[in-house]
């Protein structure tokens, strides 16, 4: 897997002591949860969260990008990346993309975990969604930049001296 | 269709995960836990609860390192060694709690155990291994003593920044039994014999 596409194997992250709760509904509600950030950039989870008596829906048709939960991260420099598999590049020989971008590993009902290749400048970090086949309307929140810049440059290397991470 | 759908009406018990209506308190520390020249053992995604902890209990392969592909005649894969990682956690007071299925309660599925009860629930590899541990309940506030490299943690006080996802359901009480939830200082200890050796 591409060095853009996940954190580094060899490095225990900096924590981002805080969950973001970016939409709810009387049906839902979504966390941004569990932020684990390395110097080149950060793991979170996308957590959904079904109101108890609610369970999730079941859809007979086939699986299709518009069933799933958007999520756009916004840096204050006005950069932002978003879910959208169309998104993710296709980089030839060494060449990496430019940050930020947002690759979504695993992807369900009950959310996913993501990666977020590059770090935001300080200022406000917004974590947008919608989610238009569960009636999630556009919401969002806002996180101060600062955690996150402040959690990586709390990240250690595990076995120092070794040779870089392929 | 899923395959596979619970009976109607069931529900995990509150003991088996952390509660799905709320928003958790974030122990913002990494803990080390072991180390050798191939592989790192790590607890991360400390999450607290009312109710108790949920972590994961993650391995790190040494990336520049090869990998044997059959580390075990028995095993068919390099992952499926971590199956066997065993996580025991000591409180002050005596009460341990592992996720070694044998030590487990027979009826833990139905009956709620005394706390603290560890439950681990299967793992996933990406760029390792990691598996969801969920502790049933809290320790008393005060540190986590560790012989491994990282800050001590304070869970006591992230549970009380937990908060509901909807306001209207309150949260669900450490215990339901009336027993009270086992309020010392757990220690996390690693199983060093299972990690492989330096090479």
């Amino acid at each position: 897997m591409p060095t853009w596409a996940r954190g580094p194997e060899d490095m225990i992250p900096g924590v981002v002591p805080g969950a973001l709760l970016v939409a709810r509904t009387a049906t839902h509600a979504v966390l941004i949860d569990g932020l684990l950030v390395y110097p080149t950039g950060f793991d979170f989870d996308l957590a959904v969260r079904r109101r108890p008596g609610h369970p999730r829906q079941h859809h007979d048709r086939g699986h299709r990008w518009g069933d799933d939960l958007h999520l756009e991260v916004r840096f204050a420099d006005g950069r932002r990346a978003d879910n959208h598999p169309r998104r993710w590049p296709h980089p030839t020989g060494d060449r990496l993309p430019d940050p930020p971008l947002l690759y979504q590993s695993t992807s369900g009902p009950d959310g996913g975990h993501v990666w977020l290749w590059g770090l935001p400048p300080p200022g406000p970090l917004t974590f947008a969604c919608h989610w238009p086949t569960e009636q999630i309307p556009p919401s969002e929140a806002v996180l101060d930049a600062g955690l996150v810049l402040a959690a990586a440059a709390r990240a250690q290397t595990l076995w120092p001296g070794q040779a870089s991470s392929p | 269709m899923p395959a596979w759908e619970p009976p109607s009406g069931y529900r995990i018990p509150a003991w088996l995960r952390p509660p799905e209506t709320m928003v958790p308190g974030i122990v913002p520390v990494e803990l080390l836990l072991g180390r050798t020249g191939t592989d790192a053992v790590l607890v991360t995604d400390l999450r607290a609860y009312p109710t108790g902890l949920a972590f994961a209990l993650t391995v790190r392969p040494r990336p520049d390192r090869p990998r044997p592909r059959r580390p075990d005649p028995d095993r068919s894969s390099l992952p499926l060694r971590h199956h066997d990682l065993g996580l025991e956690l000591r409180f002050a007071d005596g009460h341990t709690a592992s996720n070694y299925p044998g030590r487990w309660p027979r009826s833990f599925e139905t009956q709620e155990p005394d706390p603290p009860f560890l439950y681990c629930h299967g793992g996933g590899c990406e760029g390792g291994w990691r598996s969801p541990h969920w502790l049933w309940g809290l320790p008393r506030p005060g540190r986590w003593p560790s012989s491994a490299p990282g800050r001590p943690a304070n869970s006591r006080r992230p549970a009380s920044r937990s908060t509901p996802t909807w306001s209207w359901r309150p949260p669900i009480e450490p215990s339901g039994s009336g027993r009270p939830a086992n309020r010392e200082s757990p220690r996390c200890v690693p199983s060093p014999h299972r990690l492989g050796t330096p090479r």
